[in-house]
C-alpha cells in the first residue's frame, strides 16, 4: 500500500524530491478503432503538488488493493473500449483490467487526470 | 459472454444489454421476455435512461410498434442529446434536435443528426427495414461523452460520440465521419438480427457488417460506385501522424501505422479473446480484414452501386436467419452464397462473384 501523505520525506538538498515512486500504465484497446494505445505516468516526473495528487488518486481508486478490476472483462456492447491499468509502487506491481461501461467513477476520474497531465 | 439461466430465476443483472435485448425478443416464455426487459430498465448502465429503456420495452411487448409492415416514408426517427462531457449514467443529456427540426448550426448536433438519416435511409429505402430493430426504434444519439473521449459506440439502446481527443481521433471526427454512425448503428442491427458474439471469428463478422454497412452509407450518400469508393473505414478521422484511416477494406492492413488487418485467411492473427485491450476481443477489429475484403472483391466483381446488389446480399445474409450467432468466417462465407443464389440465382452473376471473392481470401 501507498504510505499515508504525512510520511513523505522532505526535499533532498538542492530541492528535488524524493518522492515514492508511482508509475502508472494504461493501456487502451477496443473500441471502434481497435487500437491499442498506452500512457504513462511516473510521480517523479512530477511536480510534488501532481505527485501528491498521482498518489491520492491512485488510492482512491483502490489499484493497489488485491481484487482492483477484473483479472478477465468482457465488453458490455460492441467497441466497448478496454483498459488495463498497471501501478508500479514499491517494486511491486498490481495490474487490473476494466471495461469503459463498468469503470469504477475514482478510476474514471484517476484515468481522466492523467490524460490532462499526460497531454499538457 | 454471461450466462443467462433460464426459467423464474433469470440472473440479469449480469448480462450485458444486447444479450438481454435478445432474451426480451426471444425469450422462451413471456415472463422470461419480461424479466429480461426488467433487467434492461433497472440494469446500471441505463438506469438513467428510462426514456430510452421505456421505449425499447414498450416496443418489444408491442405496446408502441405495430407489427412489421411497409417502412413509413419521411425522415427518421430519432433525436440528438448532449451530454456535456458527462458520463453514462447521465444519458441521454440535454435535447438538441429531434425529427422535424431543422439545422441547429451546431456541427456535432447536425453531423450526429444527419449520419444517423443516411443510415436510417440506407436501411429503409433499400434494404426496407424500418430502423435498427426493424420496427421503427427511435434513433437516439448522445453527443460529448466524458472528455477528450477517443471512441463512439451503440450501447444496446442508443449512440453515444466522445469528442476525440486531438492525440488519437481529430476532435469531432466521430460525429463528422458519416460511415462511424453507420458503422455504429449496424451493431444495432445485428444485436436485433444474427446476434453474433463479440468475440473472435463471430466478433470479426460483427465487425465486418459495420464496416460494410458503414461504408454503404457512405457510398450511397456520395452516390459513388464500387469502382469510385475509397473503401477506407473513418477516413480522416484518426491524427494524420498515425494514419489515413481506421481501415481499409479495399487494402487491408495500410491504413494506419500499425495496422495488421490480413486480407487473406492465410495471414490470419490468433490472438486470445482475454480481456487484454492489446488482443482485441480475439482480435476482432484485426481479423475483420478478411470478411472486408471478400466484401469488397464481391461488390466490385458485381459491379454498379455496392448498396444495391452486394449490400443487398449481405444484409439479407445478416438478417434472413441463416447466420447462427457463432459463425465462423466459413457459414458466414456459405451463408452469403446461399444469399446471392436465392436474390439473384444460383446461375447468377452475382453468385458466381460472391463464391469468388471468398476463395479469393482463402475460404
Amino acid at each position: 500500500m501507498l504510505k499515508a501523505p504525512s510520511t513523505r520525506p522532505s526535499p533532498k538538498p538542492g530541492g528535488k524530491w524524493d518522492y515514492e515512486r508511482v508509475k502508472v500504465t494504461i493501456v487502451r484497446g477496443g473500441g471502434i478503432a481497435g487500437i491499442a494505445t498506452t500512457t504513462r505516468l511516473r510521480s517523479s516526473d512530477l511536480s510534488p503538488p501532481e505527485a501528491g495528487e498521482l498518489e491520492r488518486r491512485v488510492r482512491e481508486a483502490g489499484l493497489l488493493e488485491a481484487g482492483a478490476g477484473s483479472p478477465v472483462v468482457a465488453p458490455s456492447h460492441p467497441d466497448d473500449l478496454l483498459y488495463s491499468i498497471a501501478v508500479e509502487e514499491g517494486g511491486e506491481e498490481r495490474t487490473a483490467r476494466f471495461t469503459d461501461s463498468g469503470m469504477p467513477p475514482a478510476v474514471r476520474s484517476l484515468v481522466e487526470w492523467i490524460d490532462s497531465i499526460a497531454s499538457a | 459472454m454471461a450466462h443467462v439461466g433460464s426459467g423464474k430465476r433469470c440472473c440479469c443483472s449480469i448480462a450485458s444489454p444486447d444479450l438481454l435485448l435478445h432474451l426480451a425478443e426471444n425469450g422462451e416464455t413471456e415472463e422470461q421476455r419480461r424479466a429480461a426487459i426488467k433487467a434492461i430498465a433497472a440494469s446500471a448502465s441505463m438506469r438513467t435512461q428510462r426514456s430510452i429503456a421505456g421505449q425499447v420495452e414498450g416496443q418489444l411487448l408491442g405496446e408502441v410498434a405495430s407489427v412489421a409492415g411497409p417502412a413509413p416514408a419521411g425522415e427518421a426517427p430519432q433525436a440528438v442529446y448532449d451530454l456535456e462531457g458527462g458520463g453514462r449514467s447521465e444519458l441521454p443529456g440535454k435535447e438538441r434536435r429531434k425529427t422535424g427540426e431543422g439545422p441547429t448550426g451546431d456541427k456535432p448536433v447536425d453531423d450526429a443528426f444527419d449520419a444517423t438519416e443516411a443510415t436510417y435511409r440506407l436501411y429503409r429505402d433499400e434494404y426496407g427495414r424500418d430502423s435498427v430493430d426493424g420496427k421503427g426504434l427511435e434513433l437516439v444519439s448522445s453527443i460529448h461523452y466524458s472528455s477528450n473521449f477517443d471512441n463512439a459506440f451503440w450501447n444496446g439502446a442508443q449512440m453515444v460520440y466522445g469528442d476525440g481527443s486531438g492525440h488519437l481521433f481529430q476532435k469531432g471526427s466521430l460525429t463528422s465521419s458519416i460511415d462511424i454512425p453507420g458503422h455504429e448503428l449496424t451493431h444495432g442491427v445485428t444485436q436485433f438480427t444474427a446476434g453474433l458474439e463479440y468475440s473472435s471469428q463471430p466478433g470479426a463478422l460483427n465487425e465486418s457488417f459495420s464496416d460494410v454497412f458503414g461504408s454503404l452509407v457512405k457510398q450511397r450518400k456520395l452516390g459513388q460506385a464500387a469502382d469510385q469508393a475509397d473503401w477506407l473505414i473513418g477516413a480522416g478521422t484518426l491524427v494524420p501522424s498515425i494514419g489515413k484511416a481506421l481501415r481499409s477494406m479495399k487494402e487491408p492492413g495500410t491504413a494506419w501505422s500499425g495496422d495488421r488487418q490480413p486480407g487473406k485467411m492465410a495471414d490470419y492473427v490468433d490472438l486470445p479473446d482475454d480481456g487484454d485491450p492489446a488482443n482485441d476481443n480475439g482480435g476482432v477489429h484485426i481479423n475483420s480484414g478478411i470478411p472486408n475484403h471478400a466484401f469488397y472483391l464481391a461488390a466490385t466483381k458485381i459491379g454498379g452501386n455496392a448498396w444495391e446488389k452486394a449490400g443487398k446480399i449481405w444484409f439479407e445474409t445478416l438478417t434472413g436467419g441463416q447466420l447462427s450467432s457463432d459463425a465462423d468466417f466459413k457459414a458466414a462465407a456459405k451463408a452469403t452464397e446461399d444469399a446471392a443464389a436465392g436474390l439473384f440465382g444460383a446461375e447468377g452473376a452475382e453468385h458466381t462473384a460472391v463464391a469468388e471473392a471468398w476463395r479469393e481470401v482463402g475460404l
